[in-house]
């Protein structure tokens, strides 16, 4: 029998503003709260509008969700200085311990936004349909490296006219083989999906094998080395 | 050894303390622009005394224990008590990294609300800071809070948030030399803030809020 971790296993939910980070977060809770012991931080931007719709939501008692505040810089907040959300899920702990999970819920950003190791084990980044079929092919550290992302909303993109499969693909592309999962959340198979994701990753972690996969910067990832190659192949092929 | 830089270090805003989310009680007293300068001097000649004794006495080696008491009697509200022990947590995660084999250790396991004015005089201390720099550090972080606070709060050029900063300049060095001349036996100041205290008392409970503070 492997000893009782340390502490909870933190998952960052972070994505751009209005994607369903706190309904997928809801929703985890919902999906995974009879079996762990689960707590919540929200980030919200203006508000503590997202810990009190968890609250609303009957998923968790509501002193497993706290909100904290970030000072208008949601993306400080998980990544250059993650000291406000450290101590809120410390906090939790301390206070409704011991837990198996925090999910800590970043304030929608832009999609460079994305934990710090020093604050999240594993994170979700989340996107959806209607905020345009194209995102996932702009890149950035949350779409490319994410440990997961998920493409939310797919029951609406024949309304808004959002090529999943083109969503999907881009992300591949990009993703070098971690997984990208399209999904509705009231969808109940996808909300397994994406719950028994998390199982695996908090088994890893309890097994001591889970080393946070830092996404990276903010600052666009390019190989200047390998693209400088590939141009030079490129004209050799086509002028010779 | 005493190192200016490392002054520099526990002053820059860039120095992850969690400082960002906070305004130093500017969000709550819902001020004019013209107003902030005033709102500045009047919590440096509170509030801010007072943080600044209380970090040049730790700084000075008086017992961290008794002056976490001594600071949280002078600091009546709930919510600012609580604010400020959460920044002092946070400046001691900085602490311990940066001074690991300092008096922070026992104090961090010791204490049981860690406000910051202790932790920073602490880490004065361990930087090897004479007791007026941690004064004069947590003065200037009073008043940075709430200027870097004020471009998100209020529609004012964020060069004259600095030059408002700049402008108490004078006042910081006096006030901090004030609080450096304290000696162990002498009482710590104890003004009394009833309009900010009040203040802080409401915002907590405010549901649309950006900072914490």
């Amino acid at each position: 029998m492997s000893a009782e971790p340390e502490r909870a296993l933190r998952v960052g939910i972070a994505g751009p503003v209005g994607t369903g980070k706190s309904s997928l977060a809801a929703a985890l809770c919902g999906a995974l709260s009879d079996e762990l012991r689960l707590g919540v931080v929200t980030n919200d931007i203006y508000t503590d509008e997202d810990a009190r719709f968890l609250r609303s939501q009957g998923v968790l008692a509501p002193e497993r969700i706290v909100a904290v505040q970030t000072g208008c810089c949601p993306h400080t907040a998980i990544r250059d200085d993650v000291s406000e959300n450290l101590l809120a899920v410390e906090t939790l702990e301390a206070a409704e311990g011991p837990l198996d999970i925090v999910f800590v819920e970043s304030g929608g950003d832009n999609l460079t936004a994305t934990f710090s190791p020093a604050l999240a084990d594993t994170q979700i980044f989340v996107l959806d349909c209607a905020g345009g079929d194209d995102v996932p092919r702009k890149g950035g550290p949350g779409v490319e490296r994410a440990d997961l992302l998920v493409i939310n909303k797919i029951d609406i993109a024949p309304l808004v006219g959002a090529s999943v499969e083109r969503m999907v693909s881009d992300a591949n592309d990009r993703r070098e083989g971690r997984p990208t999962f399209p999904t509705s959340l009231r969808a109940p198979d996808d909300v397994v999906r994406v719950a028994d994701w998390v199982r695996g990753e908090l088994a890893r972690h309890r097994a001591g094998e889970l080393v946070p996969a830092d996404p990276g910067p903010m600052a666009p990832h390019v190989h200047a080395a390998d693209d400088h190659h590939h141009d030079h192949e490129h004209s050799h092929a086509h002028t010779h | 050894m005493a190192s200016s830089a490392l002054e520099l270090l526990l002053a820059d805003g860039r120095t992850p303390t969690g400082g960002f989310a906070h305004s130093g009680g500017l969000e709550a007293a819902g001020l004019t622009a013209p107003e902030v300068p005033h709102f500045l001097r009047a919590r440096l000649r509170t509030v801010g005394l007072i943080d600044a004794s209380v970090a040049a006495r730790a700084a000075a080696g008086d017992d961290p224990l008794e002056l976490d008491d001594a600071w949280a009697a002078r600091t009546p509200v709930p919510a600012l008590r609580d604010a400020g022990r959460r920044l002092g947590r946070a400046l001691l995660r900085l602490g311990l990294r940066l001074w690991p084999d300092s008096p922070l250790d026992s104090y961090a396991a010791a204490s049981a609300t860690t406000p910051r004015p202790v932790v920073l005089g602490l880490a004065g201390r361990a930087a090897g800071m004479e007791p007026i720099a941690a004064a004069r550090l947590s003065l200037y972080d009073d008043a940075a809070t709430v200027t870097s606070a004020a471009p998100k709060l209020l529609a004012v050029d964020a060069l004259d948030t600095a030059a408002w900063l700049a402008g108490v300049a004078p006042l910081i060095d006096a006030l901090a030399a004030r609080a450096a001349a304290l000696g162990p036996t002498d009482p710590l100041p104890a003004p009394s803030t009833p309009l900010l205290d009040r203040r802080a008392h409401a915002h907590h409970t405010e549901d649309r809020r950006l900072f914490v503070s």
